[in-house]
Order: structure tokens, then sequence, then C-alpha cells
């Protein structure tokens, strides 16, 4: 605590980067253009990727036919729906917010390899213009798991491109994540220890292992599956000298470590947000970084829970163990997170809202997690909308609520400009609602017995479906309400200042948007990323204030105390 | 681990030397091998690529030569890893790398060989 | 106690960025290009096991066709001619050791040199496994299904996809070893500044060691 180092001497003298919205649309090497980059491309394919969503909730509205004419179209709209939220939505935003955050975080002025972040990130666009060229050329039916034979005997050519859509984010998402792996171990500033990394750098790195260890199982299985398809071998042909399980035992061992690929970077966002939002030191700092490497550990051992139906019985049990004990980890990450709003000082802004969003959400994903692991029960509800309801409560209860939380909390280190708290809460109000309106009753219907991906049901579902799909379009709106705000911030929102949140990580020690290279000078690191609540903690803040700028009187930020230079120490803080 | 790993002491000695900007350390090996006590006039490349040889010529006399079974096909394995070990150790300099290239590697080489022997175990065909 | 502290402490203090300039120190860099490149090989590692992996549970499985596979590389060139490739491979894995001494000796004529010998040895690898295919497809291995093949119909494709996934990094790795050669033509390597050689041959040796336990695997077992 005495040997705080402050970040003193003038004013930052680099004028503030003025980017044009043609800079984001070239080749750039600039960590942050491509962080945003990943971003805006990925809330793109979740705009398309939602809008399929709705087509599928109009559809189940009643249980008959309308929307769709026949049953290959209705299965068309849920594989491309999964296949583009999983691929080109979650992991690229992740991969987003750990572009433009992960070199901030540890001080440096760039990843290991900037021009092959770059690189990485303009695999998307073709592979995203081939997941959408699928649709025309002859639609992908065979879901997001893409089982043969469905995915080899009984789906048009779009099949094949949409694998080699995934092949070309495979190979993008290896490369980010080699790049991020070499960047945390290496690039640290002299006196960051690794344990003093913040979390959302743990969460990555963890997240960056499993894919470097995962994903190649996916483009092995992905290379059988299109020469399947182009070749004529038979590698997934059970009629001719093939093996359909081959495909789904590779397909999962990469598949449910990916769960965790998708979930994990969201649990470091939380991990950030929720101690700076209840101004408490994270409880359990190892702990929580720990699990996020006992999760990526134990997530190469649970794979065959998604197949109890179709391994051999004697195999089902091992795994339903390991399946459970990956809720330890779990489990100590959200008491950990319980432990650190315990007696915080909780402001409620829109960034804290959706982090509990996630943890409420999460802990029901989680639970329902646990339900599916046991052997039993998997095998009543296996393929109904119980396991709809699991995924959407762990990928939309989890991952997008913690990206909602980390937009709110990131935005303005990103733009320079608050985020409208109170079209915030709003969109918080309306995604919270209608997530859970949507997807709850799905729960019900699918220990009711009613099968998932099918268009047409049995009529005594259709109560809980009418919920589900008025849910959802309340979902699908409320998403543009965080477009507009964003779109309106950017405008006219509240000048942020350099730390508006009052936050003690490297991010927020520069100007906000950070300069070209990203500090002017030798960024100046405080002990401990969570340490809030001490006097050398306030005294920090403060020359940060000093230093680079407080944000604009009346913007939604954490209270500062009256006079800069108070001289009673500001324990609260 | 990784501060360990990631600042090898033989770098932070070399770039210590003076007038040397960056220098790296170049460590390549003598013009003399010593095996077994004895000084070989060759550097340890090659007395490395003659092992390799041999184990191959060895390798394929025990496939054509002898009958297939038996200890056969692990003295075989054996023999295709000790080769991979060799290339892996003394070519790709994990004698004298970072402790970390060689987990990075040997990581998925487990993962994949148990992912392999599961395949092997459950029934296939259908 | 704090605030007089707080005007007293320097601005740059000692902490600081551990890449002072553009993207850090050259040891830096060799660590960070060396660390990449091992986790570049990881991902490999797995992807390559796919493919061995359907190989090999076929092999378990399928001890009759095996029979007949060990009978059919007997008949001349078969065997033979692999192991002679094999030996090509391992003879190029030296010369890139060999041109890597070089360049740590800063003689760059003499990296040129091995360094052509490793492509040329692996243009050589490449000619003659075009050479086994073409053998092997007249003795009915196809890679696709092919009824008519009778007892190879299915073997075909196990076959063919790991080795010629390897033939491809072969012939990557030949246009990267021409690529160092033509940097090393233009001088930009020396004793002090060889990572790009020492990465290639990263590169090169682990194509060799896939191959290694791939001959062992698919020809002498």
């Amino acid at each position: 605590m005495a040997t705080v180092s402050l970040p003193l001497g003038d004013a930052p003298s680099a004028p503030r980067p003025r980017l044009r919205v043609s800079d984001y649309l070239r080749w750039s090497v600039d960590h942050k253009i491509i962080g945003v980059q990943y971003m805006v491309t990925a809330f793109f394919f979740f705009i398309v990727g939602g809008a399929l969503a709705m087509l599928i909730r109009w559809e189940l509205l009643t249980p008959t036919m309308d929307v769709v004419a026949n049953g290959s179209q209705y299965n068309t709209l849920f594989s491309v729906h999964g296949l583009v939220m999983i691929f080109l939505w979650i992991i690229p935003m992740m991969a987003g917010f750990g572009n433009y955050l992960v070199p901030l975080m540890l001080g440096a002025k760039d990843m290991a390899f900037p021009w092959l972040n770059a690189f990485a990130f303009w695999l998307i666009p073709p592979a995203g213009v081939l997941m959408i060229a699928s649709w025309l050329v002859g639609p992908p039916e065979a879901g997001w798991t893409q089982y043969p034979p469905l995915s080899t005997l009984f789906s048009g050519d779009g099949q094949t491109l949409a694998a080699l859509s995934v092949h070309l984010l495979g190979i993008s998402s290896i490369l980010g994540a080699i790049n991020f792996i070499v960047t945390i171990l290496n690039m640290r500033p002299e006196g960051m220890s690794i344990w003093q990394i913040p979390l959302f750098c743990w969460a990555i790195l963890a997240t960056s292992i499993i894919i470097v260890m995962a994903t190649p199982f996916l483009a092995g299985a992905l290379t059988l599956l299109i020469l399947d398809r182009i070749a004529g071998t038979t590698f997934f042909d059970a009629t001719r000298g093939g093996d359909v399980l081959l495909w789904q035992n590779v397909f999962w061992f990469y598949s449910h470590p990916a769960v965790y690929i998708m979930v994990l970077p969201g649990m470091g966002i939380l991990s950030d947000v929720l101690s700076v939002h209840s101004r408490k030191p994270i409880f359990g700092y190892k702990m929580i970084a720990l699990s996020s490497m006992a999760i990526a550990i134990v997530g190469f051992t649970v794979w065959a829970h998604h197949m109890f139906t179709s391994i051999q019985p004697e195999l089902r049990i091992p795994f339903m163990i390991t399946s459970m004990i990956i809720a330890v980890p779990t489990g100590i990450k959200i008491f950990s997170w319980l432990g650190t709003l315990w007696g915080g000082k909780i402001r409620f802004t829109t960034a804290m809202l959706f982090s509990l969003g996630f943890l409420s959400m999460f802990v029901i994903g989680g639970i329902t997690g646990v339900m599916l692991a046991m052997v039993p029960f998997n095998i009543h509800v296996h393929d109904t909308y119980f396991v709809v309801a699991h995924l959407h409560f762990v990928l939309f209860g989890g991952a997008v609520f913690a990206i909602y939380s980390g937009v709110y909390h990131w935005f303005p280190k990103i733009t320079g400009r608050m985020l409208d708290e109170r079209w915030g809460r709003l969109h918080f109000v309306l995604t919270y609602i209608g997530f859970f309106f949507t997807f709850f009753p799905m729960h019900f219907a699918g220990m009711l017995g009613m099968p998932r991906r099918v268009a047409v049901y049995m009529p005594e579902f259709q109560g809980l479906n009418t919920v589900a799909s008025l849910g959802s379009f309340v979902l699908g709106i409320s998403t543009f309400i965080l477009v507009y705000n964003a779109i309106a911030s950017l405008r006219a929102g509240k000048l942020a200042g350099a730390n508006p949140w009052r936050a003690l990580t490297l991010e927020w020690a520069t100007s906000s948007p950070p300069p070209a290279t990203n500090f002017i000078g030798d960024p100046v690191l405080f002990d401990d990323p969570y340490g809030f609540g001490t006097p050398a903690a306030s005294d920090y803040l403060n020359a940060i204030d000093r230093r680079f700028g407080a944000p604009e009187p009346g913007a939604p930020a954490a209270p500062r105390p009256a006079a800069p230079a108070a001289p009673q120490p500001a324990v609260g803080d | 681990m990784a501060d360990k790993t990631m600042t090898p002491a033989a770098d932070a000695a070399s770039e210590a030397q003076p007038g040397v900007p960056g220098y790296v350390g170049t460590h390549y090996p003598d013009d003399t091998t010593t095996v077994l006590g004895r000084q070989i006039n060759l550097p340890v490349y090659t007395v490395v690529f003659i092992v390799l040889g041999t184990l191959t010529v060895l390798e394929v006399a025990l496939a054509e030569l002898v009958p297939r079974g038996g200890l056969t096909i692990p003295l075989m394995l054996l023999i295709s890893l000790g080769k991979a070990a060799l290339v892996v150790w003394f070519y790709m300099h994990l004698n004298s790398d970072s402790r970390l290239f060689a987990v990075t590697l040997l990581v998925p080489v487990v993962m994949v060989t148990l992912a392999t022997l599961f395949l092997m175990i459950v029934p296939v065909g259908y | 106690m704090s605030e007089m502290s707080l005007q007293q402490t320097p601005a740059a203090p000692v902490r600081r960025d551990a890449h002072g300039d553009t993207h850090g120190s050259h040891s830096q860099r060799v660590q960070n290009l060396k660390f990449a490149t091992w986790l570049y090989l990881a991902s490999e590692v797995v992807i390559f096991s796919v493919l061995i992996a359907t190989y090999v549970v076929f092999r378990l499985h399928n001890p009759e066709v095996m029979e007949l596979f060990h009978e059919k590389m007997n008949e001349w060139p078969g065997i033979w001619l692999v192991s002679l490739n094999t030996f090509i491979l391992l003879a190029s894995s030296w010369a890139m050791v060999m041109g890597l001494r070089q360049i740590q000796r800063n003689n760059p004529q003499g990296l040129m040199r091995w360094i052509g010998l490793t492509a040329l040895m692996g243009t050589v690898f490449v000619v003659f496994q075009y050479v086994e295919y073409t053998e092997m497809a007249h003795k009915g291995i196809t890679l696709y299904y092919d009824a008519a093949s009778g007892i190879f119909k299915d073997f075909g494709m196990r076959f063919y996809a790991p080795t010629a996934f390897h033939g491809a990094h072969v012939i990557v790795g030949v246009l990267w070893a021409l690529y160092v050669v033509n940097n090393a033509r233009k001088g930009r390597y020396s004793s002090q500044n060889y990572i790009g050689v020492e990465v290639f041959g990263l590169y090169w040796h682990f194509v060799d060691v896939v191959w290694i336990v791939l001959f062992t695997l698919i020809y002498l077992i």
C-alpha cells in the first residue's frame, strides 16, 4: 500500500484519436480496431440469428404448420440459427472483448502478433458469407450438431458450405487463441505476476487453451464430413463400412469444451463487473482463476453425456460422475461472486444488473445441467425442449447476459461516451422478462414430452409455446433498444472520462478511447486489480481522474469524492 | 510457472553480453559429440540422424523378417516413439528450450492418446 | 501521509511495459514466436490424431484387411519405396538442422545449401508418394468407397486421409523452405537473427515426427 505508484505528470499531449467508420472497414493491425470489428460483425450475425429465432417462435405459436411450408424449411431455420449464434455470434463476440481488453489490461501496446490477429478476424466475413450462402444453394438441415446421416445423406449442398464455414471459423479462433495465450503469458509488464492479471485475462487464457486443444477435433471431423460429402468416402455411413458414432464422439470431444469456450469469457466479464460495481475486492481471486483452469481440464472428460442414448450403457455412469464434478468449479465461481457482492456498496448500473441477471439465470441453467447429467432423467428428457431450455439458459442467460454486461461496462472505454442508463435499464428489464418467459416454459414442455426440432406439435403444448413465443418477441424487441441506445449515445452520450466506474485494472488508466499506442508513456499499475476500499486505491483513482480527466458531470458513473483533493482518505471507495 | 519458464536464464545471460543489443544466444552444437563416454568427430545432429536411420532399418527388418504378432507390434511402436522423441528432443531443441514448450506438446499428445484409446475400446459399426 | 507521497511519486515508476518499443525486444519476439509455433503444432497434433484414429480403429477391427494390405505391400516397389521415402524425410530433417547450425555460425551460404537440400528432399518425398498412390490405385485401393474393390472397399479412405493430409503438409513445408532460402539469399538472416529459420525448422521436424508415427502405424504394424 505504501509503495503505490501514481500516474502523475502532465496531461496526455496526444490528441484524442479520431476514428472514422472507414477505419473499421479496412485491414488494420490495431487490436482496438480489430476488437470493435469482431464485436460489430458478431452483433450483425446476432441480429441474423435472432431473426431466424423469431421465425422459429412465430412458427411455434400454433401447433400446425403456418410460417414454413414443410418440415425441411423448419429444419433449415433451427440449423442456421444454431450455427450462426454459436460460431458467428458468441465465440467471435468473446474474441472481440478479448482483443480489445487483454492488451489494455496487461498494459501492452498490442497483442503479441498483430498481423495474425487481423488475419484471424478477416477469416470471419468470408465464413459468414459461406454460412448465409449455404442457405441459398440447398440448405443445411442437420442442426448445429450436424449428425450424420442427417448431414451426409439428407442435407442439401449447403451443408458442405456450412461445414467449410465452420472450418474457417475454427481456424480463425485457433489463431486468435494462440495469440491470446502468448500475449497473456509473455507480454505482461514487469512487476505484474500471473496472480495480478485481471480475472478476465484468466478466463481468456483458459478459453484459449480449450480452443487450441479442442477446436482441431472439430476441424478433423469436419474434414472427414466434407470428404464424405464431396469425395465419396464413407467415414460416417454405417451401411458402407462407416461409423456414425465416430462423428458424435469426435464432435463432442470439441463441442462440450466449446460450451466453456462460450461461457468462460463471460465468467471473466462477470468477475470484473461484479467487483467494480460493488466496490469490493473480489472474493477468492485465486479460486476463481484456478476454477477456470479446472473447468478447462474437466471439460474434456464429460463429452459422452450428450450421447447417453447412443453409447453403450456401462459407460453412462462414469460420464455422469464427471459431468457432476464439473459443477464444482462452477459452483466455486458462483459462491465467490456472491461473496464479492455480500456487504458491498452495490450500484445497480445496467452493467451490474446484467451481471446479476447472469447470476440468477446461469444458476438455473447450471442446475438443469446437473439434472441432465443424471442418466435416468437424461434419458427421459433426451431431445426434448428441456434440453433446449437448458442450453439457452446457459448460453443466453449465461454468455449473452455477460456480453451485455460487458458492453455496458466497457462501452465508455471503447467510445469515450457513456451508454444511457435509462434506456439501459429498460433494455435489461425487457431482456430479463422476455428471456425468462421465452425459455422457462420450455422446461415444462420438455418434461411433458415435447420433442425438439419439430414444426408441428401436440395441441396440448400450445399454451406453453404461446407464452414462449410472446416472450421471445419481447426479447427480440429488447435487442433494438440496445442498438438505439448505442447509436444515440455515440452521438450525444455523456463524456465518460478515463475511468467512469473507478476501476483499478489497467485498461482504465488511459484516456477513453485509448490512443493508438494504448498508453502515453509507461502505464502505472495498481498492485491489486481488485483492491478497492483502501486509501491507496482512492489516491490512485483520484490521480487517474486528475491526469486523464473525470467523467462529465451528470454521467451515470461512480460517485466521486466531492473535491478531487479531499484530505480525508475515502476508505469507502 | 510462466514467469520462470518464459524468461529463461540462458536468455537473460546472453542478453547481458555487452555491446550486443537483443543478442539471443547461439548455442549451436560443437563439431564433436560424446556418446557413452567416447568422442565422435561428428556434430550431434549427424549422430542423431545415424541413430534414426539405424532404427528405421531395424524397424523395417522387424516388420518384414519376423512374423507379425506377439511382441513385434509393441516393439515397433516403441521404436517409432523413440525416433519421434529423438527428433523432438534434439532437432526441435526441447533439450535446451523452455519447459513450457514441452508441456505444450505433451498435453495434447496425452489427450489424443486417451481419446484414441477410447475410440478403440468402444464398439463401432452402427 | 498519502497526500504528500502522492505528489512526490515520480511519473515514470520502475514498473514499465515489458516491451518498451514497438513489439518488444528481439529476445521476447523470439520467445513469442517459438511459443506460438509450439501452440500451433499442439493443435496440429489434435487434428492429425482424428485422421489417425479413424485408421487405427479400422486396423483394430479388420485384421484380415491388414494381412492382405501387407501382402500387397510386399510386391515391388511397395514397402521398399515407402521405406526409402521415410529415410529421405529423415534426411531432410537432418539437412534442416545442419542448415540452422550454419546460420548460427553466421554462414548464410551454408544455410541456403542445406535448406535447399531440405526442399529438394521434400519434393522427392512428394513425388515418391505420388508414385506410391498410383501403384495403390492400380491395386484397387481408392479414396472413395468402391464396392468393386472387394475387401479394400472401405480401406482406401482411411489410408489416404492421414497420409495425404501429411503430404499436403510436406508440400506447404517445401514452399516454406523455398521462402526461407529466398530470405537467406536477400541476407535477412544472421547469427543474431535466425528465428525465421528456427520456426520453419520446428514445423518441418513436426511433419517428420508425424511421418515417423504414420509409417509405423500404417505400413509396418
